[in-house]
């Protein structure tokens, strides 16, 4: 009996030092699980164009210089307006990437358009009408200061920042204490030249609702306007109405067929330049999966009252997706073996995303398109571009998400 | 009075088989997944780094098609009806469950337990495991030659018990993944000790009140 004692002791001892290897990846998980940034504050407001009298001539031939430079591309959400909001979707958007292939006589316009995995070619004319408008924007990183809140009686308990900074570039707004928040899309800004007036509203999980109203300094640009047709020959093409600064294609898209789901869509579209990087990866913690997600129940500690707050939501964890890189090294199986299979599912579509490949499958889409800064949809097939490690390492990783899918929660090992 | 015990307890029987003949039925549906043989399947789809070893493949069909009629003839050997009726079956069936743990099972969980995913940890744990079950069954068919049935019967309990665990390793994992959505190694390596050390301390628990009888 006493050998047998000290038998199990000795199991057990065996058994805690095993898992105390295992148990310090979980600290490390745990606390980024913690983090209180789980409060996804939005702020909407929009660009209004601004027309001004003033036109060079000579500024529409650079305009049209600058558009016909093929090195570079337009790449941006394309917003759904007017549609019926399903919460196993989401909100409808897609990165959108706009190409111009030639243009004939500084007027005829040929290009292409690439989004969720579909390429459409389209062409049109520069509308001469609207040559002398201008377009104004905050400035790039000025300070919007003169905050007044618009709902005192909501606010005030949440985290709200005295002024935001505003970076047009990448269409992100800061606030004091450097807290993020995201735009969806531009939605109120009426002024003149110079100064402008922002009501944003953006959204926190324990205040609502928040307003704001602000005044800031503006800056205006130089436009060309444009219709682009798309041929018709399929279901989902439309019409693109842009209006086209040096570094900006902003507009809106509409379908032929008024009887889709989504007949309308926004797009402020930023220039970019596309380039393969085995370098870039992708920095992620947490994602939203819409149709894929089971809700989960999430916790947060309230900044000011200090309550412990849950609530329900389908974000999934994904810390380790950003540590692996699948194009720079070649992968082994123990640094996938522990990995769950979004994380898996992310590493191997990274491949995809670095060489521009453009999405069909929703729930990958989902991620690389809202959460992928650098991530441009440049092509709709890069299997000729993988490389050698890129190839062996997308067979290795699909083997473990296979498994994963199959045999994660099943009865067996 | 005696009717109801009686009738208590054979409800209690039939509930015990038929939760181990669920079980049982679990795991002849993870066996039959690897016929015909399929080297790329399952478990041994993540485990390509092994399979060109003979040795390993040798061993791990072994493994995964005896360990099935383990359970099945390890089963009969605690029914008191064979054991009083029947002690040809008894014996024939407890053969049975020697040759297969000792020749069999044992020794190629020992061979699989070395190359075990999950580190250091999880390889121990199998390799313990197959060489102590293997030690408690041998154990146990030594008493018996010396007719000594009390031992036989110990040791046979601690034999079966370690045996169960290809029952609640399993089982272990389901709940965990369930309850906790804990990381695939991370699981993996939990249930590798979690799967047979209960279950022997459980073992040891029911030795001790027989010997308290």
């Amino acid at each position: 009996m006493k050998i047998i004692i000290i038998g199990f002791l000795s199991l057990t001892s065996f058994f805690i030092v095993g898992c105390l290897e295992q148990s310090e990846e979980k600290i490390a998980s745990a606390s980024i699980e913690n983090r209180k940034e789980q409060i996804k504050e939005t702020a909407i407001y929009e660009v209004n164009r601004v027309f001004e009298d003033s036109i060079n001539l000579k500024n529409k031939f650079s305009l049209i210089e600058s558009l016909n430079d093929k090195a570079f591309c337009y790449v941006g959400q394309f917003v759904a307006i007017d549609y019926n909001y399903d919460e196993n979707i989401g909100m409808r958007f897609n990165k959108i990437t706009i190409q111009f292939d030639s243009i004939i006589n500084d007027t005829l316009v040929f290009g292409h358009s690439i989004v969720a995995g579909n390429i459409r070619s389209f062409k049109g004319v520069v509308n001469n009408k609207t040559e002398n408008k201008f377009l104004v924007f905050p400035n790039v990183n000025s300070m919007i200061n003169d905050i007044t809140n618009l709902n005192p009686k909501k606010g005030h308990r949440g985290i709200h920042p005295n002024f935001f900074y505003y970076d047009s570039t990448n269409n992100n707004v800061f606030g004091e204490k450097g807290q993020k928040f995201q735009l969806n899309f531009d939605t109120m800004l009426v002024t003149n030249p110079g100064s402008a007036r922002l009501e944003s509203s953006y959204y926190s999980q324990n205040v609502g609702d928040t307003s704001y109203r602000a005044n800031f300094k503006t800056q205006s640009f130089k436009i060309l306007s444009m219709d682009l047709k798309e041929p018709g020959d399929n279901k989902y093409d439309g019409i693109f109405s842009l209006l086209y600064t040096d570094t900006l294609l902003l507009g809106n898209w509409e379908s032929y067929d008024k009887n889709l789901e989504v007949t309308n869509r926004e797009f402020k579209l930023t220039k970019r330049l596309f380039k393969y990087n085995p370098e870039l990866n992708v920095d992620i913690d947490n994602v939203r999966l819409y149709d894929h997600g089971k809700l989960k129940e999430n916790n947060y500690i309230d900044e000011v009252t200090g309550e412990e707050i849950s609530y329900e939501d389908n974000i999934e964890t994904v810390t380790d997706a950003s540590s692996l890189n699948a194009s720079a090294k070649e992968l082994n199986k123990s640094d996938l073996e522990n990995l769950y299979k979004t994380d898996l599912e992310i590493i191997r579509n990274s491949i995809y995303a670095r060489h521009g490949y453009s999405f069909k499958n929703r729930k990958i889409r989902n991620i690389f398109d809202q959460y992928v800064e650098w991530y441009i949809p440049f092509s709709v097939d890069v299997t000729s571009q993988l490389t050698p490690v890129e190839l062996k390492n997308i067979e290795l990783i699909k083997r473990y998400e296979n498994h994963a899918e199959t045999y994660y929660d099943a009865f067996g090992r | 009075m005696s009717n109801i015990n009686r009738f208590i307890k054979s409800v209690y029987l039939l509930t015990i088989l038929s939760i181990y003949s669920f079980f049982c039925y679990l795991l002849f549906k993870i066996t039959i997944q690897y016929l015909p043989i399929d080297t790329d399947i399952a478990f041994l789809s993540i485990k390509q780094d092994y399979v060109p070893l003979l040795h390993y493949r040798v061993a791990f069909f072994i493994h995964v098609f005896s360990s099935i009629f383990v359970l099945l003839a390890g089963y009969t050997q605690f029914s008191r009806f064979i054991f009083q009726k029947r002690p040809k079956v008894h014996r024939k069936m407890g053969w049975i469950y020697v040759i297969l743990t000792l020749l069999l099972a044992g020794p190629s969980g020992f061979i699989i337990g070395i190359y075990a995913n999950g580190g250091w940890s999880s390889q121990l744990a199998f390799c313990l495991l197959a060489v102590l079950w293997m030690y408690f069954t041998f154990k146990a068919i030594w008493s018996i030659r010396f007719k000594n049935i009390v031992k036989h019967k110990e040791w046979m309990i601690r034999s079966f018990s370690l045996a169960l665990s290809a029952i609640t390793l399993r089982a272990w994992k389901y709940l965990i993944v369930a309850t906790f959505h804990t990381r695939p190694m991370d699981t993996y390596v939990i249930v590798a000790w979690l799967g047979w050390v209960l279950n022997l301390l459980i073992a040891e628990l029911i030795i001790y009140r027989i010997k308290k009888k």
